[in-house]
């Protein structure tokens, strides 16, 4: 009986993330006065990911195409056990919208 | 005339992971001598055949056939990390790290893709039998066109 193997998708990907930002100003009537504004945007990231896939080929290569047409990228930075089946039927509890990049990012660890 | 460079297909790298057999990633070692560790570790651990793979100049990959549990596959490697850091040729820091990260993922990876400028894996020699692992991991391969 051929026995069930993964296949490991790693890279950097891309995406959409809340970023707050925090600066002190002197008010324009008061300058002795410091004024701290802290607002929230969504900025572009940067980020090493990875995720494994178990299941027959068959599986892994539908869970590929997938991944590919629809733009999703792991959650966090380590996703193991993936069940490929799962996957396939629930993308959003694994993964989340963002780009794959091909280019080489600092590793922290 | 520039030759121009085919384009990466796939942003992201792909790679083969199992936690039922042994794999080797064997960088900065000559064929002669991957060919040496290959023969020799079949015989020794019983694995009944293996295939070498290369996957850029001096660094190659060896799949051996046996299926076998977490636990035997990770005392294998050991022993191999072992005898090569105390006895022969001197130490391999590279696959020693490249153990280290394998019982950290408690499986073991090699890749099956373009990485960068390399391309991809090519076969290089098949001995013994390949009925297991050798023709799980060549039908693996073929999720990579």
């Amino acid at each position: 009986m051929p026995k069930t193997h993964a296949v490991a998708i790693y890279g950097t990907a891309k995406y959409k993330q809340l970023k707050t930002i925090t600066y002190t100003r002197r008010t324009p009537y008061h300058p002795e006065r410091l004024q701290t504004i802290t607002y929230h945007r969504k900025v572009y990231v940067e980020r090493e990911r990875r995720i494994t896939l178990w299941g027959s080929p068959r599986d892994i290569a539908k869970a590929k195409a997938k991944i590919d047409k629809e733009n999703w990228i792991p959650k966090k930075k380590y996703v193991d056990r993936v069940p490929a089946k799962d996957f396939l039927k629930n993308p959003q509890k694994y993964a989340k919208e963002g780009k794959w990049i091909d280019k080489k990012i600092k590793k922290t660890p | 005339m520039t030759k121009k460079l085919k384009k990466h297909p796939n942003p992201y790298v792909l790679g083969f992971t199992t936690d039922k057999g042994l794999l080797l990633d064997l960088d900065n070692t000559t064929l002669h001598e991957t060919r040496q560790i290959a023969k020799k570790y079949t015989r020794r651990f019983k694995l009944e055949g293996y295939l070498i793979m290369k996957s850029s100049q001096n660094n190659y990959h060896i799949i051996f056939n046996r299926y076998l549990t977490w636990k035997t596959a990770l005392e294998y490697l050991f022993k191999i990390v072992w005898s090569y850091h105390y006895y022969e040729h001197g130490s391999k820091p590279s696959l020693t790290n490249w153990a280290i990260l394998q019982a950290c993922k408690r499986s073991m990876t090699l890749r099956i893709s373009n990485k960068n400028r390399k391309p991809k894996p090519r076969l290089i020699e098949k001995r013994g039998k390949t009925n297991k692992l050798i023709d799980d991991y060549l039908s693996y391969t073929n999720i990579y066109p």
